[in-house]
């Protein structure tokens, strides 16, 4: 078996596209919710709240062949993975497309925009004018995938992993284990959702979206008894996953180990999460770097603030762990980026945990008493030297995956 | 539509559409040397049929070489693929 570490990262959230930016946000408690202008008009919908990643262009330098076939989540994708080869030093290197590279990535689905577009003209218009030949590409499932291929000229394996809530996880999971098991030295690996109305609708008709539309500053409060809903953000996360040997033989400056990795399915219900599944995923993924619970210092919660996401994942955590491990959940500074929340949260737990503290759980002020009792870390940033943390995420369709990270290579 | 019309109309969406400035787009020009592909020349049809409804078929698509191809397709001075086979 290979080692397997992270030699880049990039990410692109609703309170910054690099870790400085988003440190001192958190640092600041501030979060990255927005009433978004022009939702109004959708009849039935009861939110209004969404957390887009602020001034995100597609680059003007990149050439027009490239960029034609992206949606917006593409471009994020792409985005963040220029960023994290630019940091492993890989950019333009030979090795990306010599078959050394594959990508593993994903998305809840393609690019709404581009959905959007192409359902107006077929069903409202019953009409194929205007629909160009770069349409269907940006809203296929594995669009960011088979974007980051095309863009970076990647010539190995093409994982999608489009599995809603899990899809950047999964991307870095499956990642680690085509290195893990020998299939290549490097894979460029997470996920990215594009902010679109019609995933807002689908937590909307679950009355599981924040109607906060008031107060965006105060929404979403994973764990608390007040909590509302989740609200929908967008963003990217890309993981430059590297065969140990092969990053320090070309003296790469390596970030973090992948320890870990395990996914299951509650296969029980297509939207209810199950803690029978949540708690199996942890063992197994202590199991897959051969760790005790105790092993773990951090615990980062996938943790949306939905009342039943929220009090399972607590049980099945505390199952696991006891009452003692540190908790916190990202997404009451940065919404729920669905298929890029997996990527995202890993990327900056690992920042965290280099840095010394992790973030509280913003907007808990009172835990629900049907949560299990936890060390949810609370109001402040916790000082916290750790050298080994967890990452949890949970999907529709009762998909689980638990990721571990270690600091010392 | 005049073969000036057309040429016009051709370099409003290309310009538009494939980021060409309208000097670069002269009726000899080939669609390799302007760094065109098969997908920019679907796109280029479904942009001429929105604006004129011209439509173009699979095998005219398939021959045209130059920007002059397409306006004398366009202006019926070039016969179509379709034509060329009855």
């Amino acid at each position: 078996m290979k080692r397997v570490v992270v030699t880049g990262m990039g990410g692109l959230c609703s309170l910054g596209s690099d870790w400085k930016t988003v440190r001192d946000a958190l640092l600041a408690g501030r979060n990255g919710t927005k009433v978004m202008p022009g939702w109004e008009h959708m009849a039935g919908l009861k939110t209004c709240l969404g957390a887009p990643v602020p001034d995100f262009e597609l680059p003007e330098s990149w050439p027009r062949k490239k960029a034609r076939s992206m949606g917006r989540d593409s471009a994020m994708a792409v985005r963040a993975t220029e960023i994290a080869l630019e940091g492993a030093g890989l950019l333009g290197s030979p090795e990306l497309s010599d078959g050394t590279t594959g990508v593993s990535y994903g998305s809840t689905a393609g690019s709404p925009g581009a959905l959007d577009t192409w359902a107006e003209s077929f069903y409202q218009k019953n009409s194929l004018s205007g629909i160009g030949a770069n349409q269907y590409v940006r809203f296929m499932s594995h669009t960011c995938a088979a974007n980051l291929a095309q863009f970076f000229q990647l010539r190995g394996r093409v994982i999608p992993t489009c599995s809603a809530c899990t899809s950047g996880s999964q991307g870095i999971g499956y990642g680690y284990e085509a290195i893990k098991y020998g299939h290549h030295d490097i894979m460029v690996a997470g996920g990215a959702e594009e902010l679109g109305l019609m995933d807002v609708a689908v937590f909307d008709i679950l009355f599981a979206a924040s109607t906060r539309n008031d107060q965006p500053d105060q929404t979403p409060r994973p764990f608390d008894v007040a909590r509302d809903g989740l609200v929908c953000s967008e963003g990217a996360a890309t993981f430059i996953l590297e065969e140990r040997e092969h990053a320090l033989a070309r003296g790469a400056t390596i970030h973090a180990e992948v320890l870990g990795f395990a996914t299951n399915c509650d296969g029980r219900h297509i939207t209810n999460p199950d803690a029978g599944g949540m708690e199996k995923v942890m063992r197994l993924g202590l199991e897959s770097a051969a760790l005790a619970p105790e092993a773990i210092g951090y615990v980062n919660a996938h943790g949306t603030a939905t009342e039943v996401g929220d009090i399972a994942e607590s049980q099945a955590t505390a199952e696991v762990f006891g009452k003692g491990v540190p908790v916190s959940s990202l997404k009451g500074f940065l919404g729920h980026a669905l298929g890029a929340c997996g990527s995202l949260e890993a990327w900056l737990s690992i920042e965290m945990m280099r840095d010394g503290w992790f973030a509280p759980n913003r907007g808990l002020e009172e835990v629900d008493p049907r949560c299990a009792e936890l060390d949810y870390i609370r109001d402040e940033p916790r000082k916290l030297e750790t050298q080994i943390l967890m990452s949890n995420n949970f999907a529709f369709g009762g998909i689980n995956t638990s990721l571990i990270f270690g600091r010392d290579v | 539509m005049s073969p000036t019309d057309v040429l016009a109309l051709l370099k409003r969406i290309m310009v538009r559409e494939f980021d060409l400035t309208e000097d670069a787009i002269q009726l000899s020009s080939g669609f390799e040397e302007l760094d065109m592909d098969s997908i920019d020349a679907v796109d280029l049809a479904v942009s001429v049929e929105e604006e004129i409804g011209f439509q173009f078929n699979t095998d005219d698509l398939a021959e045209l070489r130059t920007i002059q191809n397409v306006v004398d397709l366009i202006c019926g001075t070039r016969r179509s693929a379709a034509q060329a086979t009855e």
